[in-house]
């Protein structure tokens, strides 16, 4: 068994406040940024004032994206013959619980998408406009949800004894 | 004495890993390198955060040269200078 992944990291590891921080820049980010995308120039914010509120979002949801991928090493997403058994059990709750969240949302998002076409009379059009981002949410919490979970989760470390 | 956090599920399991290491004179990183784990591990094994598998459990009495229920333990250890002067001096 080797352990290359996370053997020997620097203590100065984000507290658990501020990766729990992160994870919500991350979570919340992307559909902030969708709306704000799309809702401020119906507002009438245009021009570089929408470029700069885009691209302020979009930049956050990428840097916290990054950041949650690399925790502890890209924890979530390394193979068992570079983690220890707790990474291991660690890592594998953490796809469990990525999956009922990842689940449920999907779920919501069709049984909203069921329920306005009902209320509307009328089948929701699948525009690109709407396809689009609804596929590029999917991919990224597809493969940041483990790692956000792990950030999420794991208890500070233990100070040395 | 590692002493478990109230907010898990799993049974609560006390150790004596941090009293041992420290006895030894071992770092963490000393310690995890020994028994092929990361450092981190030990800190959360010795903070009762984690529960370690038979196997592991039965490695790191191993390396202390102790029986594993001198390491592990499902009751809270008595404290060492209870043990050993407790009982001995009693009340006055």
């Amino acid at each position: 068994m080797t352990h290359s992944v996370t053997g020997s990291i620097a203590a100065a590891e984000p507290s658990l406040r501020v990766r729990r921080a992160i994870v919500l820049v991350a979570m919340v980010g992307y559909p902030a940024f969708v709306a704000a995308w799309v809702g401020l120039p119906l507002l009438g914010v245009t021009g570089i004032a929408w470029g700069i509120a885009v691209g302020v979002l979009g930049l956050g949801v990428l840097l916290a994206a990054l950041a949650l991928y690399q925790f502890r090493r890209a924890m979530a997403q390394a193979p068992d013959t570079q983690l220890d058994e707790r990474q291991v059990r660690v890592r594998d709750r953490a796809y469990l619980d990525a999956y009922r969240v990842y689940a449920t949302v999907v779920m919501l998002v069709l049984l909203i998408g069921a329920i306005l076409a009902d209320g509307l009379d009328q089948p929701v059009a699948l525009t690109f406009d709407l396809v689009q981002p609804l596929i590029w949410g999917a991919i990224l919490y597809g493969m940041i949800l483990p790692s956000a979970v792990v950030a999420w989760q794991e208890p500070d470390l233990p100070g040395e004894g | 004495v590692a002493r478990p956090s109230a907010t898990r599920v799993e049974p609560v399991l006390h150790n004596r890993i941090a009293l041992l290491r420290t006895e030894r004179g071992l770092s963490r990183q000393e310690l995890a390198d020994v028994l092929g784990v990361n450092y981190q591990t030990i800190g959360y094994l010795e903070r009762g955060d984690y529960n370690p598998s038979l196997d592991l459990a039965l490695r790191i009495a191993e390396h202390f040269g102790l029986p594993v229920e001198a390491v592990f333990s499902r009751s809270p250890f008595q404290p060492m200078s209870q043990q050993l002067y407790g009982e001995a001096r009693g009340p006055a």
